[in-house]
């Protein structure tokens, strides 16, 4: 029994390696804070690899003040408490800070992986929005 | 049990056993030699770092054919590299079609 089991292991690896996820480089993605939403076409998926600063943000970390704002109501979020200096994007809805902490490290790490499908949206605050960001643009490929 | 076995061994050798098309992997700037009696064609060739996907590069790196004992040299180095977070243990998978020489 434990022969046939280990037949079965084998067969199963073998299939796993053919199961991966395979991309192919499509484009690289410039996107500025007064570009409107973006939306991950299907077949494709983004990599975001750099957020851009504003100048304000580039001299002072994350702040632990903020005030509640609604920056990215065009994308159907509502209100929410935001840090000044935050340099925020909101993918999915989910506001993200790409600021930078006063201990030096950056509040969330690069690259995130971004999903057909998912939209991504910029906000134009100096004080609290990022300036921009850019992405690799991969196709989905067999 | 034995017709179990029988029926799996018969299984899978319907689903690759007349196929010549198969996978390799090979670490970059390691190389492969090509069988005595067949030709190698590399389809289409990925690179991996350990990451949970595989990132096609262009084919041209590879010659269109090779023949009975050739080396094939897989380069060290390809622009695709650099769209991986980390360049250390990158590795390729090569689909290759294998055809017999008489």
């Amino acid at each position: 029994m434990k022969r046939y089991a280990y037949l079965l292991f084998i067969f199963g690896m073998h299939l796993y390696g053919f199961g991966q996820g395979n991309l192919q480089f499509n484009q690289v993605k410039i996107i500025s804070n007064i570009d409107p939403p973006q939306t991950v076409p299907v077949g494709k998926v983004w990599k975001i690899e750099s957020v851009f600063s504003d100048a304000a943000s580039d001299t002072y970390p994350v702040d632990g003040s903020g005030s509640t704002q609604n920056f990215f109501a065009s994308c159907g979020m509502g209100a929410f408490y935001f840090h000044y200096y935050g340099r925020y994007l909101a993918i999915n809805s989910i506001p993200v800070s790409f600021g930078m902490h006063s201990a030096g490290e950056q509040m969330t790490n690069l690259p995130i992986w971004v999903p057909a499908g998912a939209t991504i949206c910029t906000c134009t605050s100096p004080t609290y929005c990022a300036r921009g960001y850019s992405a690799i643009e991969f196709n989905i490929v067999p | 049990m034995k017709f179990g076995l029988f029926l799996f061994l018969c299984l899978t050798g319907a689903v690759y056993g007349q196929d010549t098309t198969f996978v390799k992997s090979a670490y970059a700037g390691s190389s492969l030699t090509v069988p005595q009696k067949v030709t190698w064609h590399i389809e289409k060739a990925f690179i991996n770092n350990g990451d949970g996907y595989n990132l096609k590069i262009n084919p041209e790196v590879f010659k269109p054919i090779y023949k009975a004992g050739e080396k094939i040299q897989i380069p060290f180095y390809t622009a695709e590299m650099e769209l991986l977070n980390n360049q250390e243990g990158v590795f390729y998978f090569l689909y290759i079609k294998e055809s017999f020489v008489p």
